[in-house]
Order: C-alpha cells, then structure tokens, then sequence
C-alpha cells in the first residue's frame, strides 16, 4: 500500500522536482509527515484531512506516513497540499490507476475540497519542463500564467473530487491551450498629457532608446513624477522570454492576481522609506524585492537623496550585472534585475537653486551634503542627467498637439532594433550595457567631435567619468536618427546631458 | 632658517598674546614711543599700564625670552613669513590706511601686491547670477593682469580667487584667522594654490580661531590693499558691505554690480550704487575709474559674423531674454534634440554659457 506522487519545491526562481511517498501500513492510526518539511506542510496533515473527508471519500483508518524525497532538501509552500492527498487516496486505492512518472501535480486545498491557486506556479511548471515532466496538474486559478509553457500539458483542476475522477479516467480533462494574445494593455497614461517641455522629452527618448539609467533634476512641481510614470509607455514591448521572465518574478511573489502573462513593461516606485530587504529581496525564505520587480522595466526612485545610503548602494549590483544574489541561511539566491533607472531629486535641499522665480534658502554646505548622497559609483552609472524646468502658465493652457506615447515608441522601436542588431554577438542588447572595448570600437568619434569633446571637458569642467558616458548617449542618438557614424551634432547634444557634472553642481 | 629682525620679534610677540589686538598695540607704542622701547621697558612699566589685564601681561614677561626660537621654528614649518609697518616689503597701499596692521603674517609673496589690485568680494551663499559675474569680472580683470583679493570664504570669494588661478592671475586672500589655520576646510587645495600663485595674509597669529569678530577686522585689510573694491552680490547687513564700508572710508573706489531688484543677494548692491558706488555692468566700468588701469586693455570685441544663420537666431534669442531652452525651442522652432547640440557648440565657442536651470546667457 505504497503510492509515489511527483510535485515541486522552489528555491529562488529555480523549481526542484520531490516525490511524495505514501504508506499506509497497520498500526495505531497515526499521520505524519518527515523529510523536512515546513510549518505550512506540517498544517497541511488537517487541510488534506478535511478535504479528503468534505470530498465525500473515506480517510483511511490506519498509520500513515508521508515521506518527501530527497529527504535532505527543506520544503516549503502548499502546493504540496494536493500531491499529499493524491497520495493518501492512491495508497487506499480510490485511485485506482498508478500514477504517471512523468506527471506532477501542484495544488492547495480548501477544507471544502476545492483547489486553491498557489504562488509561483509558473517558475515551477517551466522547471519541471525541463526535467522532462510531461503533464502538469495545476490549479485552475493559475492556467493563465502556466500555460503559456509549451511542451507540457497542462491540467487544471478545480476540486480533488475532479481529481480524482480525471485520474481514475473517469472523466477527461482537456490541456489547457493557450491563446497568446500579443495585444498591449492599454495605458491609462500618455505623452501627449505632457505640455511643453520639449528638452525633458527628447531626454527621456534617448533614454528610453538606449536604455540608459535617467536622473531627473528639479523644483518641485516641475514634472519629474508625471513624466516617470510615462515612460514605460514608450519603451518597446516585451518579448515573449522578457515576459516570461516578468511573470515568473510575479508569480513567487503571489502579485499575478489569477492574471496570465505580462505584457506591461513593471514600473515599480519604492518609497523612500523602503527597507533594504524590500529593495533586495530577502526574508526567510527569500522573496524577490523591488530591483527584481522592477526586471524588464522601470525603477523609480523619487526623491532620491532621500534614501538611504545603504538601500542606494544595493542598486549597485544590479545596475552592473542585471541581476541580484541575496545569501541566506538557508543558501544563495540569484533573481533577476534588469531595469531601466529613473530618479529624480531636488537640486538642494529647499528645491528653488537655480529657480528664476523663488529664493533658495539653502546654504552650500547644505547643498553639498544633499549632492553628495548620490555622488560617486551611483552617479557614475547614471548616464543622463538633466534639468527639468517648470512648466509655463502657457503651456499649461495651451492646446498644441503633443505627441502622444505610440509615436515616439515606434523611434524608440526602431533604434532598439538597430542596436540587438549590432550587438548580436556581444551578448548584449543596448548603447547603455556597452562595455569600455565595445565603446572603442562602436563610438568612434570624428576628429571635429574629438575637438569638441576636449574643449567640452576644459570649458565645462565635466569629469573624466562623463567621457564615456557622453560617446554611449552620442551612440543612441545617433540610433535614434539611423545614422551610422556619430556625427558633432550627436555628441553636442549628448554633452548637455551631464547636467551634474558642470561646475556649477560642484 | 631666516633670521627675525627686532621689529618683526617684538610686534609679533605682542601680537601673540591674548588680550592684545590692533587698538592695544597702538595704546602701547604710544606710551612707549617704538616697539624697541617696549621690549626694553615693558618689565620696569609694567605696573603703568591699567589698559591691559593681569594675565596678559604676566604671558607677556612670561613669553618674552624664549619667544622667538618657537616662532621662527612655526614660521619655518608652515613656510610663512612676517612684515612690519617699518619694513619696506610692507604693502605701500595698506600703510595709508587708518589703522594699518603693525604686523602681517603671510605664505606667498608680497613682491606684486603694490601693483594694480581689484578687491572682489561678495555673499557666501552667491546665487548662480553672482557666481557668473565673479567669474566674468575676475577673468577680465585678471587678464588685464590685475591682482585679485579676497577673502577665501566660501562663495564669491571662492569663484574669484579660483578664476584668477585658473586665467593665471595673481591672487591675494586675506583671512581671518591664524596663516596656520585652513577655513573654511574645503579651501584647503584653494590655500596652497594661492600660496604659490600670490599669497595669504593675515594680521593674527598663530592658532587664532576664525571668529566672526575677525573678519570684520580683516575687511579692512582686503579693501586696504586694493585700489577698487568690485561687490558682486550682498545682502543688506553683510560683511561684504562692512568692507564696502571701509573702502569708502578708506578712500577706495567702490564697484557695485547691479542685481534684480526682488533678489535678496542684491539688496546690499542696490543700496551701495543708490549710496553712490559706481554701477558696474561691464569692466569698462572699472577701468574707467582705475588710474592707470586703460593702458592694459586689450580688446577682442565679440565677433558673431562667422556664426551660422541658426546660431545667429539662437543668439538673438539670448539676447531678447529667451533664457530656457523650453523658450527656446518656441522662439527659433527647432528641434530640441539640434538646438541642444547647437547651444552646445555656442558655449564651446564662448559665446554663452549655461546656469542652474538649463538658462543659457550671453557672454
């Protein structure tokens, strides 16, 4: 009266496939569970219990004990719920037919019998594609994200009574299918909501067409917020892989709310208050935080001298290698987190330095202290930083067609694709992920613009950091316009865009 | 090690002691007639003198033999040196003030302080308006091989003292507190470039803290050795209109650079040009007043004719007060993209320059 059931445990994003041995054997009667199991598996024994009982099947009357393979690995999660139960009434012959090798099965149970949908389904199901699993057996709370998955069926089921009939063949379930609508959620927000300000515009678009991390500097009220939350509407759709990748970091954290896939590049924006872990990722059993779900999308940090010290230094991992690894107790976890980074902060203190209209009543201690929260290896990896004005009474009032987000990520599609092109071999996809040899080699200047640059770093007082900065900016606006070469005008305007480094910030 | 002659010993042995400020030594070397006559009386009158306290004086008697050796030790440390009012290398300007310093402690030298100099002064916390005009002040007045003082504070004195080094100008910073002491710390680079480019002076001794009622005293100094003193920006009840003060008593001609009227960094400038300081829009202005100051003028008048049609139009802009780029960009109709890139290349040419909220100005 032995039964072997597969399911699936998760470590980071990472699924690790364990049986769920069943005996039931004489004896007093008696459940237990062993192989390092958590509390939540632990309290599994009285969910599996009732819903084995509410599922009108008997609870057989003798001693039982579950053991989960390999016994050294700690298990957590109740997704093991359902595999435990599966397993109970398959060592009791209500299931009558042996259970496929190569099927496994995910699942919490509901006191009534009913299944509920689990966190992390998706990481799970992908894993064990991997390992050769054929069939998966999921809640059907959860088929949307799962099914997107191919080479594996996938079975959705609603209550352990359906179950069990589907596994006695007693009843067919079909595999869901899915239907891969590429359709973009529709954004509430737009460009075109935007009134003037055509420098930060044009700012953002370089930005977002090289992918390079923006710092929004202004006075209060000037638009840095609202111009933030836009730009995840003009950067170019996700890929299927990029959106896997999304919806896998979403489903462990259980914020994919019964949805499938996501198409809508994240935007996340911790306040300034955000902890270490939440930006990280951490916890017991590590849970991915803001970096990771921000992956494939935008960052935004408003108010950024505001954070700590400590929370900014952790962005320095991420911003370099586009992941991040957190080490626990229990092990070490990689997560992804590839994002864009958009901050935006005060000019002082009080916020009027350098506004025409209000008196700044900071002093420059003052200011130095404020400028210095952020300087040196976060600076040096922001690679545009510019002013933003407040906007004008006029433009406010004024009823000038703005161009609206669909247009200007149809420039920033096109520039993207100019560059996946000629970094193919590179391993990259962006100007902003180029390395010091491929500046060599792609951003070749001519001697006109070699000239400027020299005069640009004597007369402006810029820093040697800048240097490369300014070529890889000069690189995307020069994508933007499909020029090959980087021509003056590209590098003239891409120097403006080192704000911070003028003398003036210093 | 060089070797202190009796009047630099015995003024800088009173100086050094606590309790004895400028007014006391004037006090002392009229009771006694010359410094000479207080180094060899001061024990046997000692008892006459109610104007100083006990402890001064018993630090005086006490101090007196050993004194020297410890400051030619000091001075040879920090590579300072000392003048009297009786020494020849001393400041020919700063002697023809009313109460001139006995005794300066300087790094540097003095060689050049009697030529030409243009005090330029203004606000710690300088806008970036102030900063734009030190700088543009100081450039042409340095080019014209003026020398620059100031007083080393943060701000206006900063920017000046800074572009006189940078156009390879001479510069003299006058400080209010021991030529041993650095404030304020972050001018510590600032300090030693100064030391080799012009000199720091300073008329207290060694270890003296910079308090605040220093500095009022050092304002004298500053407009003293200098032949105009050019206010960039000052709010009402500042030091720098305190020095602007002396230099009128002093006799100094004073340069006020106008300001708005609702900025309170101009207050302090619009008053002084509504008290009679001479309204200072451009070098000319300073020239004019500066004996002498003509003959070094060399002019390159600003030349547009070689700029393109679009760059033309962006100047004119400029010049009818379209100062943001977002302004810009409406007036001329081009790109923000192309007009960026061509403001960049004005500035590189030197036509304009940019200011803290992406405002451009003409040169």
């Amino acid at each position: 009266m032995l039964s072997k059931v597969k399911t699936c445990v998760l470590y980071g994003l990472d699924g690790y496939e364990v049986s769920v041995e069943t005996d039931l054997s004489g004896g007093l009667p008696n459940f237990s569970i062993v192989g390092l199991p958590d509390i939540s598996i632990k309290e599994s024994k009285e969910r599996v219990r009732s819903a084995i009982k509410n599922s009108n099947f008997n609870f057989p009357v003798s001693r039982i004990t579950v053991n989960l393979a390999p016994a050294n690995l700690k298990k957590e999660g109740s997704q093991v719920d359902l595999p435990i139960a599966v397993g109970i009434l398959s060592a009791s012959k209500i299931i009558k037919k042996p259970i496929n090798e190569k099927t496994f099965i995910i699942g919490e149970l509901s006191l009534d019998g009913k299944i509920t949908g689990i966190e992390g389904a998706l990481p799970m199901v992908i894993s064990m594609r991997n390992n050769n699993f054929t069939k998966a057996i999921v809640p059907r709370d959860n088929r949307e994200e799962c099914s997107a998955i191919e080479g594996i069926d996938i079975i959705p089921v609603e209550s352990l009574c359906e179950l069990v009939n589907y596994l006695n063949e007693d009843f067919f379930i079909e595999p869901y299918k899915f239907s891969y609508n590429y359709t973009q959620e529709e954004f509430s927000e737009d460009f075109s909501e935007i009134k003037g300000q055509p420098a930060m515009k044009r700012a953002v678009e370089i930005a977002a067409a090289g992918n390079h991390n923006i710092l929004l500097l202004g006075s209060p009220g000037s638009g840095k917020t609202m111009i933030a939350r836009r730009i995840p509407t003009i950067l170019p759709d996700l890929t299927f892989e990029e959106s896997l990748e999304v919806t896998k970091i979403y489903s462990i954290s259980g914020l994919l709310n019964n949805k499938g896939l996501i198409y809508r590049r994240p935007f996340r924006s911790p306040h300034h208050t955000s902890s270490r872990t939440s930006m990280a990722g951490g916890g017991t059993n590590p849970k991915p935080g803001e970096v990771s779900l921000a992956h494939n999308g935008v960052l935004f940090l408003d108010e950024i001298p505001e954070f700590p010290k400590s929370v900014l230094e952790i962005l320095r991992q991420p911003m370099e290698d586009g992941r991040i690894s957190i080490s626990r107790a229990r092990g070490s976890f990689t997560f992804p987190a590839k994002f864009m980074l958009v901050a935006a902060m005060n000019p002082c203190p009080c916020g009027y330095l350098g506004d025409p209209t209000h008196e700044c009543s900071c002093s420059q201690g003052q200011i130095d202290k404020y400028l210095s929260k952020i300087s040196g290896p976060l600076l040096n990896r922001i690679d545009i930083q510019v002013e933003v004005l407040p906007v004008k009474y006029e433009d406010l009032k004024n009823n000038k067609e703005e161009e609206s987000s669909a247009e200007i990520k149809k420039r920033i599609t096109h520039a993207r694709q100019i560059q996946e092109e000629r970094y193919k071999n590179m391993g990259i996809f962006t100007n902003s992920e180029l390395p010091t040899k491929g500046i060599a080699k792609y951003c070749r200047v001519n001697r006109e613009s070699e000239l400027l640059l020299r005069d640009a770093f004597e007369m402006l007082g810029l820093s040697a950091r800048a240097y490369n900065k300014i070529l890889k900016v000069a690189r995307t606006i020069a994508d933007l316009e499909g020029c090959e070469n980087i021509e003056t005008n590209h590098v003239a305007e891409a120097i403006q865009y080192r704000s911070l480094d003028r003398k003036y910030w210093r | 090690m060089e070797s202190l002659n009796t009047n630099q010993k015995i003024l800088a042995w009173l100086n050094s002691a606590r309790g004895i400020s400028h007014g006391k030594i004037s006090k002392l070397l009229e009771y006694f007639g010359s410094p000479k006559e207080i180094w060899d009386n001061f024990q046997d009158e000692k008892n006459n003198l109610p104007f100083l306290k006990a402890e001064t004086i018993s630090y005086l008697c006490k101090s007196k033999n050993h004194f020297d050796e410890i400051l030619l030790q000091r001075l040879h440390k920090e590579k300072a040196r000392i003048v009297t009012i009786y020494d020849k290398e001393y400041p020919i300007k700063l002697k023809q003030i009313n109460g001139s310093p006995y005794l300066l402690y300087y790094k540097g030298s003095l060689e050049n302080i009697n030529n030409i100099s243009i005090a330029v002064v203004g606000s710690r916390k300088a806008t970036a308006y102030g900063k734009w005009a030190a700088e543009k002040f100081t450039k042409e007045l340095t080019e014209m091989g003026v020398n620059i003082i100031s007083g080393l504070a943060v701000g206006i004195d900063t920017v000046a003292h800074k572009t006189a080094l940078k156009f390879s100008g001479r510069t003299y910073g006058i400080i209010g507190c021991g030529i041993n002491v650095v404030y304020p710390k972050k001018n510590e680079e600032l300090f030693k470039q100064i030391s080799i480019r012009g000199g720091i002076i300073t008329e207290y001794p060694f270890d003296m803290v910079p308090v605040a009622s220093n500095f009022h005293d050092r304002n004298r100094i500053i407009s003293g050795l200098s032949d105009g003193v050019l206010v960039i920006e000052a709010q009402e009840r500042s030091g720098t209109l305190i020095t602007a003060g002396h230099a009128a008593d002093q006799g100094r001609e004073i340069f006020a650079v106008p300001g708005n009227i609702d900025s309170l960094y101009s207050k302090g400038t619009n008053s002084l040009i509504r008290d009679g300081a001479k309204i200072t829009a451009s070098v000319t202005d300073i020239i004019e007043e500066i004996h002498g100051l003509k003959e070094k003028v060399k002019t390159p008048p600003i030349d547009y004719s070689k700029l393109s049609a679009t760059e033309l139009m962006i100047i004119n802009s400029i010049k009818e007060g379209r100062v943001t780029i977002d302004e810009l960009e409406q007036t001329t109709s081009i790109k923000a993209g192309q007009l960026l890139s061509h403001l960049t290349i004005l500035e590189m040419k030197g036509f304009i320059s940019q200011i803290p909220g992406n405002r451009f100005i003409l040169n």
